[in-house]
């Protein structure tokens, strides 16, 4: 426990590589049940691995013009900090693919990585829900919504009652040989895209 | 006595939901053998098994097999 009540660090503001906003106009979500994690042995905060349950896949939503956002934010509890996850992201489409998807979303547990477009930090790719999940608590398609031109505006977040017992876990992927990089990390996740 | 099941670096979560507790410091090889036939996915994160020498790339296989010579 003394491990987490203790800082043992400061910080100095980023000039060399100042910090900026955002996040790419991507987003990876999986089933909650279909991927199995690996985390650093002495750091639960960054994942190592991604590994699927026999032929399981990890889903690719593209956007545009940094449309898509992830907040985390801290909720004081009786025991102890939780923190609260959202995923903004809209679908450019309302074809029944996009609504079987979104269903299958709202009953069933996901979980999202996100790519900062900071990326010089070692939290450069981020995953939302590791240890809850995440459920889409808002699909709403206005059709004649000029900011979206009649598509699916989204959100995930946690499902009722649960928040993540941590902030969002670094994804940190090494290649076979040779430390993890921003590079390995993503030909990680991309190795198990669906084609 | 040497192992034969080694485990990659890290924590290991060996089914979706479960914790991530499997190490390679604690995990035998009859344990991982157990966990193996009932959690097949799990074999890529070995680096060592009796049936696959190195679970990981070409490069390393055969790196790993000129040292044994």
């Amino acid at each position: 426990m003394s491990i987490y009540n203790k800082i043992n660090a400061g910080f100095s503001l980023g000039t060399v590589s100042p910090v900026t906003a955002g996040i790419e106009d991507v987003i990876y979500i999986f089933n909650k049940d279909d991927i199995t994690l690996t985390y650093d042995t002495t750091n639960p905060l960054i994942v190592t691995g991604l590994t699927a349950v026999s032929a399981a896949k990890i889903y690719k939503f593209e956007g545009t013009n940094n449309s898509f956002n992830t907040i985390s934010k801290l909720a004081k509890t009786p025991v102890g900090p939780r923190y609260t996850e959202e995923i903004d992201f809209n679908i450019a489409g309302f074809s029944v693919e996009v609504k079987g998807q979104l269903m299958a979303m709202g009953y069933g547990r996901v979980c999202a990585i996100a790519v900062n477009n900071y990326n010089s930090s070692d939290s450069a790719v981020e995953l939302f829900g590791a240890v809850n999940g995440l459920i889409l608590t808002d699909a709403e398609r206005s059709a004649a919504d000029e900011t979206l031109d009649g598509g699916y505006k989204l959100k995930l977040t946690n499902p009722d009652k649960l928040r993540e017992p941590y902030p969002p876990r670094a994804v940190s992927i090494a290649p076979t040989s040779g430390p993890a990089t921003y590079s390995s990390t993503i030909a990680a996740i991309e190795a198990l895209l669906a084609s | 006595m040497t192992k034969k099941y080694i485990l990659k670096p890290g924590k290991h979560q060996f089914a979706p939901r479960s914790p991530a507790v499997h190490e390679d410091d604690s995990l035998g090889d009859e344990e991982a053998e157990w966990y193996l036939q009932r959690y097949p996915h799990i074999a890529g994160l070995f680096l060592k098994r009796p049936d696959k020498t190195i679970a990981e790339g070409p490069e390393k296989q055969t790196r790993e097999l000129n040292e044994s010579v």
